[in-house]
């Protein structure tokens, strides 16, 4: 996975959630569903990487499995970016 | 504070900051964005407004219909009406100021509905757009996603329960954490769609990204980038800190302020 990608996704979590919360550093293996995201948060952290990206998911393209961790939510991005 | 009749004669709540020392005739009226996002940004936005007073540019602040403390329910609420709305606060607002020069602030949704206002509105000297919304369809597309959302973080699958979109065609009406979102808002907000980035302000126009990212998000690169070609004055900065319309514990955010001001100083 490219580690650009990478970088950019944990910034935008960071965005998301706030500083405060986010463990510095954050890896990639992570795990954010229930532990950093809450429902606001997944809701905000999908629109901030659209609005970053400049793209708009299909809700048919947002399931549970990509939101795991930041390898995943990297993957989604990077196939999302390839489409 | 006080109120004021807007669209559909509906009594609108107004808080005006006057200035100490208006140093020109310029003053700003601010639009709040969209659900939530108001009550998290509202104390920073109450806060920044003080701060454009003390400088010399009085505020008005406003609930739209529909939202806060005016008249009004959200779900028969519109776009259009609230076109009417802020049109409303703007002719209040130079009538208890006299101010001549105005600009128009919004956060977020209300960013939006300072770009469609420009074109209605006389005296308009600027637009301040802090982190603008310039889709309502993906806008509002985006806050009823909380549901999908909520099944992401439930790890359920979105087609074991009725989504928003089918409670919406049968009933008319769906609450996405607490709001009423009605088919007659969103066939407002569709409408809408991306009439707002369409259009090319004829008076100068400040974009505000902030975030915690080093630079401004794509979109508002290129939507700087169009206005730039379509002879708009347009100045586009980035403040690095937390989005507080995303948070309810941020009660300090001065970047954003101190960056309008000296943007709007350089202009007066």
């Amino acid at each position: 996975m490219n580690n650009a990608l990478l970088t950019e996704i944990k910034t935008i979590i960071t965005n998301t959630v706030g500083s405060n919360v986010v463990p510095n550093p954050l890896s990639n293996d992570y795990p954010l569903l229930g532990n950093l995201l809450d429902s606001l948060a997944v809701t905000n952290l999908i629109v901030g990487i659209e609005e970053h990206f400049g793209f708009i998911f299909n809700d048919s393209e947002l399931y549970a499995e990509a939101f795991e961790n930041v390898l995943t939510l990297a993957e989604l991005v990077s196939k999302k970016i390839e489409a | 504070m006080f109120f004021f009749p807007g669209s559909g004669n509906r009594a609108l709540l107004g808080f005006l900051h006057y200035s100490g020392s208006p140093s020109s005739k310029a003053g700003i009226v601010y639009c709040h964005p969209f659900a939530e996002e108001k009550n998290m940004s509202h104390s920073i936005t109450v806060k920044t407004a003080r701060i454009f007073a003390e400088a010399g540019f009085p505020v008005f602040r406003f609930d739209l219909s529909g939202c806060g403390d005016s008249e009004g329910d959200l779900q028969f609420s519109s776009i259009e009406d609230w076109q009417k709305d802020f049109n409303s606060a703007i002719k209040v607002f130079q009538k208890e100021t006299g101010a001549s020069n105005i600009f128009l602030w919004g956060l977020r949704l209300g960013a939006g509905l300072c770009l469609l206002q420009e074109q209605f509105a006389d005296d308009i000297a600027g637009l301040i757009l802090w982190q603008p919304v310039l889709n309502f369809s993906v806008h509002l597309k985006q806050f009823m996603r909380r549901v999908i959302s909520s099944q992401i973080l439930e790890r359920k699958e979105s087609d074991t329960e009725p989504s928003v979109e089918d409670e919406l065609q049968c009933n008319g009406l769906t609450h996405i954490i607490g709001y009423p979102i009605s088919k007659h808002l969103c066939d407002s907000f569709n409408h809408m769609a991306n009439k707002s980035e369409k259009i090319a302000p004829a008076v100068s126009v400040f974009i505000l990204s902030i975030s915690l990212m080093d630079q401004s998000a794509f979109a508002l690169k290129q939507y700087a980038e169009s206005l730039k070609k379509a002879g708009t004055p347009v100045v586009l900065q980035h403040v690095k800190a937390e989005p507080f319309w995303d948070r309810y514990w941020q009660w300090e955010c001065k970047g954003p302020a101190h960056a309008t001001l000296q943007w709007l100083q350089g202009l007066i």
